[in-house]
């Protein structure tokens, strides 16, 4: 059973508009032990990610404000060292984009959540 | 010039008229053709939209191809716009919503051209994408039946 109070794994912002997504995202993260912090929309994601430091963003590709790809633009942008996983249900068209603006890793819905830990794993882990 | 009219099936189906062919206009053409025909004319957007072509002030320094661009991008606004009335007039008739598809089809396609030709670090481009990501999400919403 992971340890819930350590934090050292790695602090993630999920930024997802579908709240039952968001939800089952979040509890499953913190249950594996990593910190995690949600935005609804793509806005309040970007506002948070220019307040806290994140090593891990999980976005949706499209959602009101400002969609997935405006937030992987901005952060390959502004902090190209933290990686982004990019999730959507709208098929090949949403994950070419995604992977123009570089996203780390694209999945979609549904997802396999093994394939999320893995990966997750693998864009946290430290050189 | 008028190339898309948003109002045209509305009237169509409230006056009860017959439908026989629910994606062409009164002049015998698809949308699609319109959209065609008017890509290479200067456009002054769709009915509704705000005519950008002739009225860019001279001093902004666009390109054509910026100009084309923002054209497009108004465009598909535009449509989506005329999407989001349908619901408000609750006029979301299969076929309207066929016609939505096909446009936004045609246009997320000549985004796709129009953003290749930028420059990589001209912020039209993310504003394009914005737009593209929305038509695409919208279209395949449309096909895929979750408005009927």
């Amino acid at each position: 059973m992971p340890n819930k109070d350590d934090t050292s794994m790695g602090n993630i912002l999920i930024v997802e508009d579908d709240a039952e997504v968001r939800s089952m995202l979040n509890d499953y993260l913190t249950f594996l032990g990593y910190k995690t912090d949600v935005a609804a929309d793509g806005l309040e994601g970007l506002n948070k990610i220019k307040e806290n430091r994140y090593d891990l963003v999980i976005t949706d590709i499209a959602m009101p404000y400002v969609s997935g790809i405006g937030i992987i633009s901005i952060l390959k942008r502004d902090h190209p060292e933290i990686p982004v996983i990019a999730i959507t249900g709208y098929g090949y068209h949403a994950e070419e984009l995604a992977q123009e603006k570089n996203a780390d890793f694209i999945m979609g819905k549904p997802f396999d959540v093994q394939k999320l830990k893995e990966t997750v794993e693998r864009l946290l882990k430290k050189d | 010039m008028k190339i898309y009219d948003p109002y045209f099936i509305q009237q169509k189906e409230q006056t009860g008229q017959k439908k026989t062919e629910p994606q062409k206009t009164q002049r015998g053409e698809s949308f699609l053709d319109i959209l065609k025909a008017t890509a290479t004319k200067k456009s002054d957007g769709i009915k509704g939209a705000t005519p950008v072509g002739p009225t860019f002030p001279q001093n902004l320094g666009l390109t054509d191809l910026q100009k084309s661009a923002i054209s497009k991008g108004q465009e598909t606004l535009g449509l989506l716009n005329h999407l989001a009335g349908l619901f408000t007039k609750n006029d979301s008739s299969k076929s309207a919503l066929d016609s939505i598809a096909n446009a936004l089809s045609h246009n997320i396609d000549e985004l796709k051209e129009l953003k290749e030709g930028l420059d990589s670090n001209d912020p039209l481009r993310n504003t394009l994408d914005e737009i593209e990501i929305i038509s695409m999400v919208e279209k395949i919403k449309i096909t895929r039946g979750d408005y009927t």
